[in-house]
């Protein structure tokens, strides 16, 4: 669905965020793509959706292949048509806007591809937002904006989504609602998705496929099952304590020390 | 010969000479703190006077397991001062490995850096019997641990200074009196490469032996000279270029920030004298040729042509050169060499040294074309560090150049290298059998098999004990035939498999920053050194370098196999040493399925 082979970014021609980066999103698929702060990630999903430019920001290198083929002059409002929706970080809704406006304006997406939008989905699956449908979506709670950015990727009935940290800012139980959704929204429609966390834990609960990204580059790839068994991802990305128990780690047991990361795959 | 002085008594006489002269510079938090000789001598005072205070008898041995940082030297010098033997560990070490530097040395007290070392001790609670203080430099994150009565540097420094106070100056002053030449000053791991790291017995005598042929190897070097303190401090050549130097020509001691921030460091310091492992001048081509290689329309090619005519001019003795040869050198010397040895922090170096490992010729070159200064040197732990060092520009025939006067050496029939002299150590401690094998009427069996040169001048072979012999019967010597393939910029490290074999075949790390500008280049996706290291374009990649580099070899020395290595070599899988040298048994045992299927 989506591969990205060898890309460098950066940015003002000077700072260069990506490294010689590749990863690639198998249709139908979930997968993950985890990395600490400033590692590059929302750069990679930029890139994917063709929004780079908008920052001063320029693929130098390497190639982006989306549905077999290559975006590299293809405008992001095209990319949207095409199938592929970026939903970003801190969920960007309009926020002078009803929840309905919200749901028309993502419905021009749709526009030359002869379907119809379909709110009702969009309320089934968020119940919350029918009862708040003519409210300004301003007024939303965190968890319910991010919902709303989730309905609006539905409306425009994407091949693939791209989330960027949609567990950011918000409460256990709504981290744990929206992770539902994505895997509804992957099983039942077959959508392809790559989601960027920092919460690794939730990531993984739904993820097929996983990337680790440090400095720009990759560092370590697997199915999220040998990722989960990985010693250096239990100690940095799970909190799994380092004898080995069920426990998590004790903040009292953390180190001042930087711990050496091996990412041996 | 000079009388003998002790280096406790050099820091002493320099503190009266000259109170004032900065002896160390230390960066904390982005600002250089200094240490002049008299608040150094101060110091190794109060460390000395600590330790007593918390019952160090003479001659007791004390460990030290850090990095670079002003505290190592001053601690080495309150242990010495204290009458104490310095065993130093590297902190790279895991606990394993600590186990057997400590209990192997009979180290009593320890001094560790900080939070990482600790967990390290208190993992090997129980298993050394002896150790029984500890003091820590950097307490952040341990406050409220009793671990072995752990107190912090400062703490010790403290209790020293009121117990001079009180009357213990006196006590310091009887164990510096009672340091005699032939007692040791400190104990220096081997590498290890080959089995378990002995420890070798450094004498005073050893010492100040070392620091009176000091000026011969490294020259006369105005006082204040800078030297940059970064390569671990436990292993004898850093003590050599570093403290030796130091005490021998009142040269200035600097310590960086961290490891971590050594590049910014080496060119804020911008020593004169630099002294550097083969891997550190790899390291450092690589990243040139890198940054050439990706830099703008313009800049980018002249670089390149520059650096290719640096590596040819390089080759070519600097004694022979042609006056195109100097026309050209001053022309890309001016425009471009001199910003980029700025650049490396080498911009005031007036002489570099390569030791420790043997390294390619086509790297030299390629410094001294730059016009850095590189000679190549060649010491051990048993001979005080460095014995033998090249001219300037290397202008000898032998790769590591001439002995110091003072040192005698002579080639055995096998070609072993023999040294005697004031320089060769006592013995390894606790190790009677060793010794007795590796000091035979007092000449020192150094394992190297070296050539002389017409000029007098030395050329080392390879170690006795890694000379291969194949199922022909043919000596074949590994180290020649790696140094030549690690000449590729795709090649970082080679490990050649000979011995008892119908041909040779070799283990290869590829060097992932070239290789993946490579891969780019041809358009080839990865995402980890493992699939990098494991794509067939790759592996076709190093078969052709391999095949290139086989020209430069016999015909019995070419490999015709490798495997490529899907990870790196690493210290913490005790693959190599703390030094990076390869630990051949270890590697083949581990790879030994690989290695097979080469010959299958």
């Amino acid at each position: 669905m989506l591969a990205i082979e060898n890309i460098e970014v950066s940015y003002y021609h000077t700072v260069q965020a990506l490294r010689g980066l590749s990863l690639e999103v198998p249709k139908g698929k979930i997968v993950t793509l985890l990395g600490t702060n400033g590692a590059g990630k929302t750069t990679t999903l930029k890139a994917a959706s063709n929004l780079l430019k908008l920052e001063n920001g320029d693929v130098g290198e390497g190639r982006i292949h989306f549905d077999g083929k290559n975006i590299k002059n293809t405008a992001p409002d095209a990319l949207v048509k095409q199938g592929m929706f970026h939903v970003r970080e801190g969920r960007r809704i309009f926020a002078e806007m009803t929840v309905e406006d919200n749901l028309i304006a993502a419905s021009y997406a749709l526009d030359g591809r002869g379907i119809k939008a379909d709110f009702d989905k969009v309320y089934a699956f968020f119940p919350r937002l029918l009862e708040r449908r003519k409210q300004i979506a301003g007024y939303l709670s965190g968890g319910e904006q991010q919902m709303l950015a989730f309905g609006r990727a539905m409306v425009a009935k994407p091949k693939l989504i791209l989330m960027d940290e949609p567990s950011l800012g918000l409460a256990p139980k709504i981290v744990k609602e929206i992770f539902e959704t994505i895997r509804r929204l992957n099983t039942e429609d077959g959508t392809s998705i790559l989601v960027v966390e920092q919460n690794a834990g939730v990531a993984f609960s739904v993820a097929d496929y996983g990337y680790i990204m440090e400095s720009g580059q990759i560092v370590l790839e697997g199915d999220v099952e040998t990722l989960k068994n990985d010693k250096d991802i239990q100690s940095f990305y799970l909190g799994v304590a380092e004898d080995g128990s069920e426990d998590r780690q004790s903040f009292r047991d953390v180190k001042h020390y930087k711990r050496r990361k091996r990412w041996l795959s | 010969m000079t009388d003998f002085r002790s280096n406790v008594s050099i820091v002493s006489s320099h503190a009266a000479n000259e109170p004032t002269r900065v002896a160390m510079r230390q960066k904390d938090f982005g600002i250089w703190q200094e240490i002049t000789w008299s608040g150094f001598e101060d110091i190794m005072h109060a460390v000395a006077a600590g330790l007593i205070e918390l019952g160090m008898q003479d001659g007791e041995h004390i460990g030290i397991l850090s990095e670079n940082r002003r505290e190592w030297v001053l601690a080495q010098f309150g242990i010495n001062a204290a009458g104490g033997v310095v065993t130093g560990m590297y902190p790279t070490s895991p606990a394993p490995e600590i186990e057997h530097l400590a209990g192997s040395s009979d180290t009593t007290m320890l001094f560790i850096e900080d939070q990482e070392q600790l967990d390290k001790v208190i993992e090997l609670r129980g298993k050394l019997p002896k150790l029984r203080q500890l003091i820590i430099f950097n307490p952040k994150g341990t406050v409220g641990e009793t671990e072995l009565n752990l107190k912090t540097f400062d703490e010790v420094i403290e209790m020293g200074s009121k117990a001079l106070a009180a009357g213990v100056d006196k006590t310091v002053a009887a164990r510096i009196a009672a340091i005699t030449p032939e007692r040791t000053a400190m104990m220096v791991f081997t590498s290890g490469s080959t089995g378990l790291p002995k420890a070798a017995e450094i004498s005073h005598h050893n010492l100040s032996v070392a620091a009176s042929l000091s000026r011969e190897i490294f020259g006369e070097y105005p006082e204040g000279t800078n030297v940059l303190s970064y390569l671990p401090l436990c292993h004898i050549a850093e003590q050599n270029v570093t403290v030796t130097n130091a005490l021998a020509s009142k040269m200035v001691m600097n310590f960086g920030e961290s490891l971590r921030t050594i590049i910014i460091d080496l060119r804020e310091v911008a020593p004169q004298i630099f002294f550097g492992v083969p891997r550190i001048w790899e390291k450092m081509r690589s990243d040139l040729t890198i940054q050439a290689a990706t830099a703008g329309k313009i800049k980018g090619p002249v670089t390149l042509y520059a650096l290719k005519q640096a590596e040819r001019r390089g080759a070519i003795r600097r004694d022979e050169w042609s006056v195109q040869d100097k026309i050209a050198n001053a022309f890309w010397d001016w425009t471009v060499y001199r910003h980029i040895r700025s650049y490396l922090g080498l911009g005031r170096v007036k002489f570099a040294i390569s030791a420790a490992a043997p390294i390619s010729e086509d790297l030299l070159a390629f410094m001294r074309g730059l016009g850095i200064n590189i000679r190549e040197a060649w010491g051990m732990s048993e001979t005080t560090g460095a014995a033998t060092i090249q001219p300037d520009w290397g202008c000898s025939e032998g790769r590591v150049g001439h002995f110091v006067d003072g040192v005698d050496y002579k080639i055995a029939e096998d070609g072993e290298l023999l040294v005697k002299g004031g320089i060769v150590f006592k013995g390894y401690y606790n190790r009677p059998d060793a010794t007795a094998e590796t000091i035979v009427d007092g000449w020192l069996h150094t394992g190297d098999v070296a050539e002389a040169c017409a000029d007098g001048s030395i050329s080392l072979i390879d170690r006795k004990k890694d000379i291969m012999i194949n199922a022909a019967g043919k000596n074949l010597s590994p180290s020649l035939i790696e140094n030549i393939m690690k000449a590729s910029p795709f090649i970082k490290e080679c490990i050649v498999i000979a011995d008892k074999r119908p041909y040779v075949s070799a283990l290869v790390q590829i060097d992932m920053d070239p290789v993946r500008l490579w891969a780019e280049s041809k358009g080839i996706a990865y995402t980890t050194f493992r699939s990098l290291a494991e794509h067939p374009q790759v592996v076709e990649l190093i078969d052709k370098e391999v095949a290139k580099q086989n020209a430069n070899l016999a015909r019995v020395e070419q490999i015709k196999k490798v495997h490529l290595l899907s990870k790196e070599l690493d210290h913490d899988d005790g693959e190599v040493t703390a030094t990076m040298k390869v630990r051949r048994n270890k590697v083949f045992e581990l790879y030994d399925g690989q290695i097979e299927a080469l010959y299958a």
